[in-house]
């Protein structure tokens, strides 16, 4: 199994380094292998997971512009069923533009969204959300945490399918249902948590889109913490900072 | 005028109000004054050198040595040592330090004004600091402050023309902030070890974007790089400081040693450069550094008859940088150790859930060392701590934690430790003295 990381030198904020400790920890045994790659390089969208994290908004820019050289790989990698994970403002990268005042940023334009940048006004809050797989299997609450200068917009008539059905919190677009990206395997979400950590049932969902059908490591002791959030979360006088 | 003189009244009267009911809020006239009058800082007189201190980490330690120092030196001065660095906080500082009509009340000297970084765009161009200096910039808290370049373009977006800039060469970031300006550079010389962080805030070139290679790596980002594509590097040093018998060595000059480790250097050396570009003689400034300490509050040690220690440190929650500085401290002592840390914010207990991303960016990596046999944790977060823990890698049987810091004082086991490491956040420090007593106690009881 691999487990590939895009431009980790880029994608370091938020503790999102977490979700790959995590996932070394879940995968202890299993045979994985973590790597590292870069669009252009021959490793670049080889992985059973690819991962990407969130960027400061001048890394973003430099990540956009790589990936746009690259483009129809990075399609043929989603269209053909491999496993994405992309958090924070990575999932921008999907969508037809990231818009900062007056400049717009060109991105994959694999979805119908475009980003908008607004310094002046930070999301920040706690969120929670409903993950249903489509495959009958029972579904699973997800808690995070939002902090972006950043939000989505659509701009097409396509629906984009959400990765969570928004319980409590902010979505995908201000004012929509729905938080994150689904788009065949491919999983964007704008929560930090580190997510994987936060939610060992989540993450037991995606090693088994893997082929890994074993617990998430330290189960009992994440559980205990995810039952806590959760509570709080829903007891929270106000999911938005 | 009238606005001013409105506004001055009007936040006069809270501190008088605040005082009578013995309330601290020492923002609160500022945050009046600044309603009234957005610009009342700016009709504000001020005296003849104004210094301002920012950055991530080490601002309140450096702004209060510099204070102090110039107080030593025979300079009467304004600051905001005991109040809110925020610009409600300084507009109360010079509202204390001016008559109502806005004029000095006493003939100071300089002012120092310890400045928050999110405070800047309010702050500088109404006071015009004579000299900017910036500590470091390091990710802090996200949701205030998002990143250190955001902050870094935050900061460099508010400097005005007329500022000098007094910058850590040693930070790529702090020393890149407005190109533009006059700036002093200090850096610390000779080789230390290596610290390998989660965290490193930048790892690529900022002009050409290829990797950096950093050639003297100290802690995070701190340290010498060049890039290994194009011409930047790390800029060269007006001041760099040298540790040398005990003291500090800038150039040819001598300096009493205030704190041993690597960022109290980096804070005393920037306040000698701060007090050297100001004329002050080197003898001098050495004389009122030998005078000073570091504040007592946030490090104190506390030792048994067998020379047992008890640490206690404030380390600040929501910063990995600064809470893996003082995982490094525990793990780098000689002997056998124990921790306990409470470093929850308690605000967000209150009403919210904690963002607890940041201690995925924390070397908790660190505490997972043989000589260390217990890690705590105590606060309402316990169990995410448990959890970061565990994945770091620390010996399940060591660690301990519970929502009680009092409970876990009574029951951690202290037996076989030579030292105690109490880690506490600003806000929880009556909490942690009431904790270090218990702690303490049963320190010496293992003498027994």
């Amino acid at each position: 199994m691999k487990i590939e990381i895009i431009s980790p030198e880029l994608t370091t904020l938020f503790g999102d380094t977490g979700n790959i400790r995590y996932l070394m920890r879940c995968l202890d045994g299993a045979g994985a292998e973590f790597f590292a790659s870069h669009p252009g390089e021959e490793s670049f969208m080889t992985g059973d997971l690819i991962y990407m994290g969130p960027m400061t908004e001048k890394g973003q820019e430099r990540a956009a512009a790589e990936f746009l050289q690259h483009r129809s790989q990075v399609k043929t990698a989603i269209d053909s069923g491999r496993v994405f994970l992309f958090t924070g403002n990575a999932l921008e990268l999907l969508g037809k533009r990231i818009i900062d005042g007056e400049r717009s940023i060109e991105c994959l334009d694999l979805l119908e969204f475009e980003a908008v940048r607004d310094y002046a006004h930070r999301v920040n809050g706690l969120y929670i959300g409903r993950f249903d797989d489509g495959t009958g299997a029972p579904h699973i609450d997800v808690t995070g945490f939002r902090s972006q200068f950043s939000h989505c917009r659509l701009t097409g008539e396509a629906a984009i399918t959400p990765l969570f059905e928004t319980l409590r919190g902010v979505g995908l677009c201000l004012g929509e249902e729905g938080e994150g990206v689904r788009y065949n395997n491919f999983m964007g979400t704008y929560l930090l948590g580190p997510i994987l950590p936060l939610n060992p049932a989540f993450t037991e969902r995606i090693m088994g889109m893997l082929g890994y059908d074993g617990a998430a490591a330290f189960r009992r002791e994440a559980e205990e913490a995810y039952n806590k959030r959760l509570d709080e979360f829903w007891e929270s006088k106000d999911p938005k900072h | 005028m009238l606005r001013f003189l409105i506004a001055s009244i009007a936040a006069r009267a809270a501190r008088a109000a605040l005082k009578l009911m013995r309330r601290q809020a020492s923002y609160l006239p500022g945050k009046i004054a600044l309603t009234i009058c957005p610009d009342f800082m700016a009709r504000c007189a001020r005296p003849e050198v104004v210094i301002a201190v920012t950055g991530t980490n080490g601002k309140t330690t450096t702004s209060n040595l510099i204070a102090d120092c110039l107080e030593r030196l025979g300079k009467k001065v304004l600051g905001n040592r005991y109040g809110s660095n925020i610009a409600a906080g300084i507009c109360s500082t010079l509202i204390d330090g001016t008559t109502f009509t806005g004029k000095l009340r006493d003939d100071y000297d300089a002012a120092v004004f310890e400045v928050d970084e999110r405070s800047s765009r309010l702050v500088y161009p109404y006071v015009e600091p004579d000299y900017l200096l910036v500590t470091n910039i390091f990710r802090d808290s996200m949701y205030r402050n998002a990143h250190a370049e955001y902050i870094s373009n935050f900061i460099s977006s508010a400097v005005p023309a007329k500022t000098v800039l007094i910058l850590n060469a040693d930070d790529l970031i702090a020393s890149s902030i407005a190109p533009g300006s006059r700036r002093v550079y200090f850096g610390v010389g000779g080789h230390y070890r290596t610290v390998r962080n989660t965290v490193c805030d930048i790892r690529l070139c900022p002009e050409c974007g290829a990797p950096l290679r950093f050639t003297e790596l100290r802690y995070n980002h701190i340290g010498r790089a060049e890039c290994t594509a194009c011409r930047f590097r790390s800029p060269a040093c007006s001041y760099t400081g040298v540790m040398e018998d005990g003291g500090l060595t800038v150039g040819v000059n001598k300096y009493p040693l205030i704190g041993a480790n690597l960022q109290n250097m980096y804070n005393e050396l920037s306040a000698i450069t701060v007090l050297s570009e100001l004329g002050f003689e080197p003898r001098a400034i050495a004389e009122a550094i030998s005078n000073v300490g570091i504040i007592k509050s946030r490090f104190d040690e506390l030792e048994t008859e067998s020379g047992k220690k008890l640490h206690c440190i404030m380390a600040k929650g929501l910063n990995p940088v600064a809470v893996s500085g003082v995982f490094d401290l525990v793990r780098s002592t000689p002997g056998r150790k124990a921790v306990l840390m409470m470093l929850d914010d308690v605000y967000d207990e209150k009403d919210s859930s904690e963002n607890i991303a940041w201690i995925y960016d924390t070397d908790f990596e660190f505490l997972a060392h043989d000589d260390i046999l217990t890690v705590a944790a105590a606060g309402p977060r316990h169990l995410d701590y448990r959890l970061r823990m565990l994945i770091a890698g620390i010996d399940p049987h060591r660690v301990v934690t519970d929502a009680s810091p009092a409970q876990l004082a009574r029951l951690m086991d202290l037996q076989g430790c030579d030292s105690v490491f109490l880690l506490f956040e600003l806000y929880r420090k009556q909490e942690a003295d009431a904790v270090r007593d218990v702690l303490f106690e049963r320190l010496k009881a293992t003498e027994v």
